[in-house]
């Protein structure tokens, strides 16, 4: 069933704010997040993937109303999340932050931090569902953590305890924003099982940001590419990985290190810059790094379609290039895809 | 961050346990810290002075003392009747000193109470609302900033009425300046760790996230500004007083030293206007000494350089 549906959600901001935006005549706007649709379905694992700067963050604010969504609507179990209350939808989508050294308020225990939000959305059973969220998230026994200071504990224990924190209120969707980025290689595998628990034992949807393809190969099972704001590629985590068929997808999975000395490590590097997100140009947003490119993609527009080779259990597999989609790239011609 | 210790085994109990760990907690950071211990012993010396300094006053600071002859006991050196000999007036230094005590740490530790309360509110919410409320805010701050501190205090003081409490109440309207900008270069820096957004991302108030996220963080530039205030408005207090615009009904070291200039009194008898002039040092001292030491603690970057 599906819990959270972007239907070309859209976010520009202004280049120009205060005095400035009153005295240009033309404002100019960097489309950060640009008609994007997605479907979470309850107990998914969405991984949103791209460069820096290509939006995914952005999203993620969006689907947390810290952003205001410029066009295109976002629905919550089939209702628009504008026509929840503010603490009715945080009751519903929680977030884990990036960093866990500055997501916890250094003057609280641990009790306060997960206290919190239990006492501004009135709950009483407050000590038994902070144990509970404790235990979840492998803080055991509770009792050990529930007085203690952010600064007492470790950078995974951190982690543990931001999402403790935001399951407390029992939500159906959690949003988490690279979260493991921050924490050490050795402990990273540990907190991303612990979303996968998540979705599994709970049937948590999960829209997992991040840059690192590791990780979410390890834990998603759809993966969005995104690129200055747009989706190019869709699917099943299988496909995208083992298949790439966009070439933007293709590139962004050969710079993963792998971890292989003997591995030929040749790699297309580009000369062309990313475009301006101000100023976007017509047609394919990446034809300027694809060595696919021909006239036509100045004309074509970038909307989501499934491939002509798509077999009948690929059909939640999407891509925005309508080459790649018609199936007729010669990928013997690029170096970094014969390895 | 940890610079503050903490014992593991008390913070589990009750509600009075932390509070009185709370009430500790700027002790402990002085302890160990000679320059701040120095500033706490004077402090609570001068604490204890001026709750009982009229009781073990010598002599009352209005008495003109009355020779064995019937002349005034004008302008006299130490002597064992009095210490610190008399004023012009015939009046015993030292008990005027101890009387002025209270007037100067009551002027002190009002103001800095006002100054600190209007600048943390200032400060967090101009912080953290940002946009409109923070320019109106800001633009007040810096009007405040544009006013001279004395010449204002002269005419509004003779204007209404030469009562301690205008004074207290106009130095704090003023010396909240400092501390509103201060706190909220802090709430705007603060702003943009996580656990704001987090707060946020449970639909609590903004009041809720002020007050439980960012009040106890600032709550260290608080205390210090409430050191910072009270040396400030001791000593604008005193200049105001020997201006000859102080409160007439107290005794206080300012208009000591007023009435010994107005007298040409200096050079006959300059323990009238040495002593005042030292305790007001001693005091602002006191609290300054207290502040630096907070302001080490408070902010790790100034940590070993004392």
């Amino acid at each position: 069933m599906t819990v959270l549906e972007l239907d070309d959600a859209s976010k520009f901001f202004r280049t120009q704010t205060g005095l400035g935006a009153l005295l240009s005549r033309d404002q100019e706007y960097v489309k950060a997040v640009n008609d994007v649709s997605l479907q979470l379905d309850d107990g998914e694992i969405v991984g949103l993937v791209g460069e820096s700067g290509c939006g995914k963050t952005t999203l993620g604010k969006v689907v947390m109303r810290i952003h205001e969504l410029t066009d295109g609507e976002i629905t919550l179990h089939g209702t628009p999340i504008e026509e929840y209350g503010r603490k009715e939808y945080f009751q519903e989508v929680q977030m884990v932050f990036q960093d866990p050294f500055k997501s916890l308020n250094p003057q609280m225990t641990v009790r306060e931090q997960l206290a919190e939000p239990l006492k501004v959305h009135g709950h009483d059973d407050r000590e038994e569902r902070i144990r509970e969220s404790l235990e979840f998230a492998n803080l055991t026994p509770p009792d050990q953590y529930l007085d203690r200071y952010p600064h007492e504990i470790s950078g995974g224990e951190k982690q543990r305890v931001a999402i403790a924190r935001a399951l407390v209120l029992d939500p159906s969707v959690i949003i988490a924003d690279e979260p493991v980025s921050m924490l050490d290689v050795s402990i990273r595998a540990g907190v991303l099982n612990l979303f996968r628990q998540l979705a599994e034992e709970r049937d948590v949807t999960i829209l997992y940001i991040s840059h690192d393809l590791a990780t979410v190969r390890h834990i998603c099972t759809e993966i969005a590419v995104m690129y200055l704001g747009k989706v190019m590629e869709y699917g099943p985590t299988e496909r995208i990985c083992s298949t790439p068929s966009h070439p933007y997808t293709e590139r962004l999975l050969s710079a993963t290190p792998v971890a292989d000395p003997t591995h030929d490590r040749s790699k297309v590097v580009y000369d062309e810059e990313v475009p301006d997100p101000v100023d976007l140009p017509d047609g394919c947003f990446f034809k300027h790094r694809c060595e696919f490119a021909t006239e036509a993609c100045d004309e074509e527009d970038m909307h989501l379609r499934p491939p002509a080779k798509a077999e009948a259990d690929d059909e939640d597999w999407l891509m925005a290039c309508h080459r790649a989609a018609d199936g007729d790239l010669d990928w013997e011609t690029i170096p970094s895809h014969n390895l | 961050m940890s610079t503050i210790p903490i014992d593991g085994d008390t913070r589990a109990g009750s509600l009075l346990d932390s509070l009185s760990e709370l009430a500790m907690r700027p002790y402990r950071i002085l302890r160990g810290n000679r320059m701040g211990e120095v500033g706490l012993v004077i402090l609570l010396g001068l604490l204890v002075l001026a709750m009982i300094g009229p009781a073990i006053a010598p002599y009352d600071p209005a008495t003109k003392d009355i020779n064995e002859d019937g002349t005034l006991a004008s302008n006299e050196g130490p002597s064992a009747e009095h210490p610190l000999g008399t004023t012009r007036y015939g009046r015993d230094v030292l008990s005027q000193l101890l009387v002025g005590t209270r007037s100067a740490l009551l002027v002190g530790f009002l103001t800095a109470t006002i100054v600190v309360v209007t600048g943390t509110t200032v400060g967090l919410t101009a912080g953290y609302y940002g946009g409109w409320v923070d320019s109106i805010l800001m633009r007040i701050t810096d009007i405040v900033y544009g006013i001279p501190i004395l010449p204002f205090a002269i005419i509004v003081l003779t204007m209404l009425e030469r009562s301690i409490f205008w004074i207290i109440f106009m130095l704090g309207l003023i010396y909240w300046r400092n501390c509103a900008r201060i706190i909220r270069s802090e709430v705007l820096s603060l702003k943009e760790n996580e656990f704001v957004q987090s707060a946020e991302t449970t639909g609590a108030s903004a009041p809720r996230i002020i007050v439980k996220q960012l009040l106890p963080n600032v709550l260290p530039i608080s205390f210090l500004y409430f050191a910072f205030a009270t040396g400030w408005s001791i000593v604008t207090a005193a200049s105001i007083a020997f201006l000859g615009f102080g409160d007439p009904t107290r005794v206080s070291w300012g208009r000591m030293m007023f009435a010994a200039w107005n007298t040409n009194s200096v050079l006959q008898q300059p323990l009238w206007v040495a002593m005042p002039g030292l305790m007001i040092i001693l005091t602002v001292a006191s609290v300054y000494f207290i502040g630096r030491t907070y302001e080490q603690v408070a902010n790790p970057r100034l940590q070993g350089d004392s």
